[in-house]
């Protein structure tokens, strides 16, 4: 069979021949057929490699390569997408078109490495179990008893007090912990009282130190946690680095209705009005009261402000088992 | 009702957070509270008062800045 003749640069006054025409022309032209059949006739005992076909059938344009007949729709060199059992994926084909899907199967399920390039499926645990790492690999399992639970998160903004109540007697301690409250003006007072309680029932021995001064402020019978020096600070009005109000307080064996309750804590803040400005208070309170603590409030004690959380702070109150 | 001043109360057992406005009874003793806490910060202040006089006093009689914090503190 004669081969095509590729690429001839025709001049003026050139002859065409019929081998031009048929080897340089037509031979090399995209052929227009009805089906594969029709192309199989017309061209039998002609087709050469290199020729061109478009099929109306299937829409497909196809190149004759000496041997066969090749389609050039989708030409790429991708023969196939394998998915291994271990690759973490299946709907792996050689032909037609990949469904990759991850190989979980459940609800729940996660995937974890468990080499170079294979992972393993670890279904979920059972409600309240924590993913933690058994034998080199991830597993979920019971937490031990023990260790903090947040309870409750508040961020007051303009708050004129609030209040955790309801507080489950489940824990062993209590640990509230707040950090960037703001007072709106510099004429307001923030304390703490538990139960609700506005009885003669605080006593408190608090150490602070307030510029170069160390001072011992105690107050028997109060009727909050220390209403000389406000847990929740006086006069806190300056948004200043390192001047809002923030601490902790521990409230020990809150549940118990056996004996009176012991607090300690420690806070700072800035007094906007005093003479001596930061002021860091160090404080041990017992609380005479029998009776299991359910609430903690924060409650003005003086002036019209609110307070307010600045940016990232926050009040949170965890039960400690 | 109708005392103005709010307080928010977060349920821990369900997480519900509501909020009202103070009744009688804790608006009266805001106002208890106000007096308690002027009292307790005027103590505060008489006894800041007292140590700054101390430290006056002894200063006149001669002793250092470091023998007055010795006895009386900074």
């Amino acid at each position: 069979m004669t081969a095509n003749a590729g690429y001839h640069l025709f001049n003026t006054g050139d002859v065409l021949t019929a081998a031009q025409v048929q080897y340089n022309l037509q031979n090399q032209t995209i052929m227009y057929f009805a089906t594969s059949a029709a192309r199989t006739a017309a061209l039998s005992g002609v087709v050469v490699e290199g020729m061109f076909s478009y099929l109306a059938d299937t829409n497909s344009t196809e190149y004759y390569d000496g041997a066969a007949w090749q389609s050039i729709a989708n030409p790429g060199d991708i023969t196939g997408i394998t998915t291994g059992g271990t690759s973490g994926l299946t709907g792996g084909v050689t032909s037609g078109t990949a469904d990759l899907k991850l190989a979980v199967t459940t609800n729940g399920d996660l995937l974890y490495g468990t080499g170079s390039g294979t992972v393993a499926r670890l279904g979920i645990g059972s409600s309240a179990q924590v993913l933690s790492v058994s034998g080199g690999i991830p597993a979920w399992s019971t937490p031990s008893s023990g260790g903090m639970t947040l309870i409750s998160t508040v961020v007051p903004s303009a708050s004129t007090g609030f209040s955790f109540s309801s507080i489950s007697g489940s824990y062993k301690h209590l640990l509230m912990t707040w950090d960037g409250i703001l007072h709106s003006n510099n004429s307001t007072a923030f304390d703490v009282r538990l139960n609700a309680n506005s009885g003669a029932n605080y006593n408190s021995m608090v150490y602070y130190g307030a510029n170069t001064t160390l001072t011992q402020a105690n107050a028997g019978g109060a009727s909050s946690y220390n209403p000389t020096v406000p847990v929740f600070g006086k006069n806190v009005a300056n948004a200043g680095f390192n001047n809002t109000n923030s601490g902790y307080l521990w409230l020990y064996d809150y549940a118990n209705t056996s004996y009176a309750k012991q607090c300690s804590g420690a806070w700072m803040f800035y007094d906007s009005s005093g003479a001596a400005h930061t002021q860091i208070w160090n404080s041990q309170m017992t609380f005479d009261i029998l009776t299991a603590i359910s609430s903690i409030d924060i409650t003005r004690l003086s002036g019209t402000g609110t307070m307010t959380i600045t940016t990232n702070g926050s009040v949170k109150l965890w039960g400690m088992a | 009702m109708g005392y103005g001043v709010m307080k928010t109360i977060i349920n821990c057992e369900t997480g519900e957070v509501t909020e009202r406005e103070l009744n009688a009874d804790e608006v009266r003793q805001q106002a208890t509270d106000e007096k308690e806490y002027a009292k307790a910060q005027k103590v505060e202040a008489d006894k800041l008062a007292a140590k700054q006089s101390a430290q006056a006093k002894l200063a006149a009689l001669g002793l250092t800045a470091d023998e007055v914090a010795a006895i009386v503190g900074n």
